[in-house]
């Protein structure tokens, strides 16, 4: 990424945060009551086994979608905005979220009923978004399914009120095809962060925020807190469905210089918290231990899985053993409260 | 050429909207960098540029925070002295490790190439070349140079590992350090642009070869063939309006980047 001293200040706040929750949990009456009163919400996770790209991936996601009913009542007749995952054109296969992920979804939804589906992205570190779609593949997924591409960092922004405000921002701007689509999909790629710990369909939001505001990188983001911001932008937006691409995934320095691994997963619901947490088990990490997630659990966010209902596959029966960075070896390892948000 | 240009002028015309700005894209909100370029390529939005300013600095609709584009007004506005004395006073916060400080996207981050290069094109070409402040930018600008000759949008390395550079940010590098020499730059975009010819690409390479005194003939024949039916490049008002600029540069007619 950017810079050395950027990274390490970012872990140094990670650390920070996670031991004020850690501690938090701990020791504080409040907090705990606090916790209690946000009972996790029952969600459900679907799991497919998807070897390769070539497997039929648009069946996979239609019937994944029949498990969310409220999802295809929003979708039918609606605007369906997928956020992909595109950052790079370097190594553009193992960083972005595959062609054939976003071609299958725009098709699965379009069968659904939806009025109009397009696919949008801001991405975080190039201005030339023409070259990144045609260096990925995307741009021809796109012409040859007439599929609409509207570039967030380009678009009109308008300012919205930050309900949660974790960032101290106040509000923030976000891109009017943004605020004006009927449903939002988040459609990541499963991978490890060398700031986040992971990065799934909730960090993926990120793209949405615009660069004309905030630059390229939007660095206002990691000055506020990318956990804080990661929650802030989900609160706000509310995206209603994730589809995590885990056919091939990448494990250690994620989210551009790490390594391929052949998951071999996808990965969908409509409780984002939920999916990255279950996306988080299938990688051999503990959810309970990424901050940004246990941020969630106060916006309806599930990580427990005892109240995920874990639908077509179980976590276990694909599960990998991602490698991490040391930074992040802690979450290898179960987490100190990670009984108390069993309890809960 | 003249065909062309015209069939671009009348797409940034149909653009431009009643406020006097332009967006950048068609049914989109005014904006200031696809205005501040509609502007070099030789068209009046100066009403509502002047619009966006407070204090000394451009702002966003509905927004007060000084913004990066200021640079781009200081440029398609040289009249406005405000904007250089904006320039010279802002900076990005310092890294640890970096001594020199260059300009951020937005207040109160870090500083990255591009805003550096345009705050640092700015400023040259309002006739600040040898303020401290221009010298303390080119510092911050070579002291990230990749090891591949060009320039990263951020540093040249994170964590012990070499960062690859790219067109667009090595050609605006480049043109900010047009005085001063980038060979190794030129290098790199002349082995870079062949594979990675879009138009945004191609238009800042045309510019920054032009600066130099270096042929780009090819290129400019390959950015013209890019351009739409309905006069524009990838429909987008930015994109047309620099295209429209390098292929002016190319034609040996002026270039609004060389200082």
């Amino acid at each position: 990424m950017s810079s050395e001293c950027e990274s390490r200040l970012n872990r140094r706040r990670f650390l920070k945060l996670a031991t004020a929750v850690a501690g938090g949990i701990g020791i504080g009456a409040v907090t705990e009551h606090w916790l209690l009163r946000h009972r996790q919400p029952v969600a459900g996770v679907t799991i497919y086994r998807a070897p390769t790209y070539g497997a039929p991936l648009e069946r996979l996601i239609r019937e994944g979608l029949q498990n969310y009913p409220r999802v295809l009542e929003r979708a039918r007749g609606g605007r369906v905005l997928l956020k992909p995952n595109l950052i790079e054109y370097n190594d553009a296969r193992r960083v972005n979220t595959h062609p054939s992920v976003v071609q299958a979804a725009a098709a699965a939804f379009r069968a659904v009923g939806a009025r109009e589906v397009i696919v949008a992205e801001g991405p975080g570190h190039q201005r030339d978004t023409e070259l990144l779609l045609e260096e990925s593949g995307l741009g021809e997924v796109l012409r040859s399914e007439k599929t609409g591409f509207v570039d967030l960092n380009l678009d009109s922004i308008h300012p919205v009120t930050l309900p949660s405000n974790y960032t101290r921002l106040g509000r923030m701007f976000f891109p009017a095809a943004v605020l004006a689509a009927d449903l939002i999909v988040s459609l990541p790629k499963l991978k490890t962060h060398h700031w986040a710990g992971v990065t799934l369909s909730l960090k993926n939001m990120f793209g949405v925020v615009p660069g004309v505001k905030y630059g390229w990188p939007k660095n206002v983001l990691h000055w506020r807190g990318i956990h804080e911001s990661i929650v802030d932008i989900a609160v706000a937006l509310k995206p209603g469905f994730a589809i995590v691409d885990g056919i091939e995934g990448m494990e250690g320095d994620g989210p551009l210089r790490g390594e391929t691994v052949n998951a071999g997963v996808l990965i969908m619901g409509d409780n984002l918290t939920a999916v990255d947490a279950t996306a988080t088990r299938v990688m051999g990490l503990y959810p309970e231990s990424v901050v940004y997630l246990n941020l969630m659990l106060a916006h309806g966010g599930t990580i427990n899985a005892g109240r995920i209902h874990q639908l077509a596959e179980t976590v276990k029966s694909v599960r990998r053993d991602f490698r991490v960075l040391e930074s992040f070896a802690f979450l290898k390892q179960p987490s100190p409260w990670r009984d108390f948000v069993r309890g809960l | 050429m003249d065909e062309r240009r015209n069939a671009g002028l009348k797409f940034l015309q149909a653009a431009q909207h009643a406020d006097g700005g332009w967006p950048y894209l068609l049914g989109g909100s005014s904006s200031p960098e696809p205005t501040c370029y509609a502007m070099m390529a030789g068209l009046d939005g100066a009403r509502w540029l002047k619009s966006r300013v407070q204090g000394d600095a451009i702002t966003l609709d509905g927004d007060s925070e000084p913004h990066w584009t200021t640079s781009l007004a200081a440029i398609a506005l040289r009249d406005e002295q405000r904007f250089v004395k904006w320039l010279l006073t802002c900076e990005g916060r310092k890294t640890m490790d970096a001594g020199s400080c260059g300009w951020p996207w937005a207040m109160d981050t870090f500083s990255w190439v591009e805003p550096t290069s345009y705050a640092l094109l700015a400023l040259k070409l309002n006739g600040e070349t040898n303020h401290p402040r221009v010298k303390a930018g080119e510092e911050m600008l070579r002291s990230r140079v990749c090891a591949d000759g060009g320039w990263n949008y951020g540093n040249a390395n994170v964590m012990g590992a070499d960062l690859p550079s790219f067109v667009p940010t090595t050609a605006l590098a480049a043109l900010a350090l047009q005085n001063t020499g980038a060979a190794g730059a030129l290098r790199f975009l002349d082995a870079k642009i062949k594979t990675h010819p879009s138009v945004l690409s191609l238009a800042l390479t045309i510019l920054c070869f032009n600066a130099f005194g270096m042929p780009a003939t090819e290129l400019a024949a390959l950015l013209a063939r890019r351009q739409r039916t309905d006069g524009s490049w990838q429909g987008q008002v930015h994109l047309t309006a620099l295209a429209l600029l390098a292929l002016e540069a190319s034609g040996g007619g002026r270039n609004v980047f060389r200082v």
